[in-house]
């Protein structure tokens, strides 16, 4: 049931996202194809305008996301998603799994722009940049040998913590809305759900400063010239601090996502 | 046998506001009952409960023995009193939802439908009337082969016309060990197809049983019955 879920969910939030997609990603191919045919004198426009697209891609995902919470669930769309053969738990779950595909989708898109961009800019420029790349990247990856940092380790903690970072997020949006939508404020929902939000954040950020400071109370940096040595620091800094925003971060997720789920099984409040 | 629908010493208060208070009865399997009541009397709030879109304050609410929830959900049929069509799906793509969430769901049975009262599938949702919504609606929820069909108000936006049809698509799609409650203020355009009927006042049941029974322990119809009980 939770497949057929976000089933539905991915397809209303396509209708809006793909074409805004397929609207970037040509702008950023005429661009590119406009640059390397020396049509230099609209590039400015060209770079306004994927700016523009780029922002808006990344609006467009946040407001879907609370969008798609508030009116297909709290709303009158509610009588039809409550009364579905589903727990309130996995109607919370079919929308946070669609916000986070549709992130990685969006910044994927946002990349791949960025790439059509520069790749038909020259083609013999971008080959040699990889070939240097490639030999500052020998450099670098003794340095990392040096310091004992595997880099695709590195880049796949570094995602994996972003994104659980922006689930947690996500879900304290879902978390707001819910609490914006008890019996008590049933004549400011808009303005609950808002002002739940700013608290939480509030709270949240103060508790993971307090405990920061714990953590990293003996930490210190002595600044060197020693590339080796830095990245090393550098790594065990970076390290230490994943090592305890993970855990918060997968602690507020489970509990901003159970407490939506029970409050929307038992302190539904539909108009 | 288990009663498709009890509700034991039912309470719902919201806030200081009681909107059901000691509600008690049984609708049996094969019935077909009329929740009766003034606008304000606490059907819609009763439905709910049965739908687990609310939690009762005390007491309980039962469909075939259980407590609301996803189990419940698949024997029941619900229609309420609100517009839940979203803006962009069409027709068809609605119907195809309800047979992907619902096993019992007959996608046969909800074309006929479709056809007879002249809706054409690849309609958008969006652009139906108020009255087309309702009947969109009435068929999606009558195309399921359910346990228990609630329905709140099925006949209110619809013409007289249209009103007709949809009494005989109710009658002709329910089978024998199916189940119906009516929420409803118009009495006289249903009041011949309710075996049982519940009369609420104020939050409370102030009348229940058979009809057959009441029409002759009262000998009048359900309708003058309405009128004198909720008299203002």
């Amino acid at each position: 049931m939770l497949g057929k879920l976000c089933k539905y969910e991915f397809q209303s939030v396509a209708r809006t996202l793909v074409p805004l997609y397929i609207g970037t990603l040509l702008l950023a191919l005429l661009n590119g194809l406009a640059m390397r045919f020396d049509f230099n004198f609209f590039t400015g426009l060209m770079i306004l305008a994927l700016s523009a697209f780029g922002i808006a891609i990344f609006v467009v995902t946040l407001v879907l996301i609370i969008q798609r919470f508030w009116n297909n669930l709290l709303k009158d769309e509610g009588y039809l998603m409550f009364t579905l053969p589903v727990s309130s738990y996995q109607l919370v779950a079919s929308k946070l799994i669609s916000a986070l595909v549709w992130s990685i989708l969006g910044a994927l898109v946002g990349l791949l722009s960025i790439l059509a961009w520069f790749v038909p800019l020259n083609i013999e420029m971008v080959a040699e940049f990889f070939r240097n790349f490639s030999d500052y990247f020998s450099q670098i990856r003794i340095y990392l040998a040096q310091a004992n940092i595997n880099v695709y380790f590195a880049f796949f903690r570094i995602c994996l913590s972003v994104l659980l970072a922006m689930l947690a997020e996500v879900q304290m949006l879902y978390f707001s809305m819910s609490v914006g939508q008890l019996p008590v404020f049933s004549r400011y929902r808009v303005g609950a759900s808002f002002i739940t939000f700013i608290l939480t954040n509030f709270v949240c950020q103060k508790l993971s400063n307090a405990l920061m400071n714990i953590v990293f109370k003996d930490f210190q940096y002595t600044a060197t010239n020693d590339i080796g040595l830095f990245l090393h620091f550098l790594s065990d800094s970076t390290l230490s601090y994943l090592n305890f925003s993970d855990p918060m971060n997968l602690g507020l997720l489970l509990l901003f996502f159970f407490g939506t789920g029970w409050i929307l099984k038992n302190k539904l409040n539909l108009e | 046998m288990t009663p498709i629908l009890e509700c034991r010493d039912l309470s719902k208060s919201f806030g200081s506001k009681e909107a059901l208070s000691q509600v008690n009865f049984k609708l049996e399997p094969g019935r077909i009952a009329g929740l009766l009541g003034p606008n304000g009397s606490g059907k819609t709030t009763l439905l709910k409960l049965a739908n687990g879109l609310l939690q009762p304050s005390q007491g309980q609410i039962l469909i075939n023995g259980l407590a609301p929830g996803k189990e419940s959900k698949a024997l029941v049929s619900y229609l309420p009193d609100k517009t839940y069509l979203n803006d962009w799906m069409r027709i068809h793509d609605l119907l195809r939802f309800f047979s992907d969430f619902y096993g019992d769901f007959d996608l046969n049975r909800a074309y006929d439908m479709l056809n007879s009262l002249e809706l054409n599938e690849k309609d958008k949702l969006k652009t139906l009337s108020k009255g087309n919504k309702e009947k969109v609606q009435l068929i999606l929820v009558m195309a399921r082969k359910a346990r228990l069909y609630l329905l709140d108000e099925p006949i209110g936006g619809v013409d007289p016309a249209a009103r007709d049809y949809i009494l005989k698509t109710i009658l002709n799609n329910y089978s024998n060990d199916s189940s119906i409650l009516i929420s409803t203020h118009l009495i006289q355009d249903v009041e011949q197809i309710f075996d049982d009927v519940v009369f609420l006042k104020n939050g409370s049941v102030v009348l229940e049983g058979p009809v057959d029974d009441i029409r002759s322990e009262k000998e009048m119809s359900i309708d003058a019955l309405f009128r004198e009980v909720f008299k203002c």
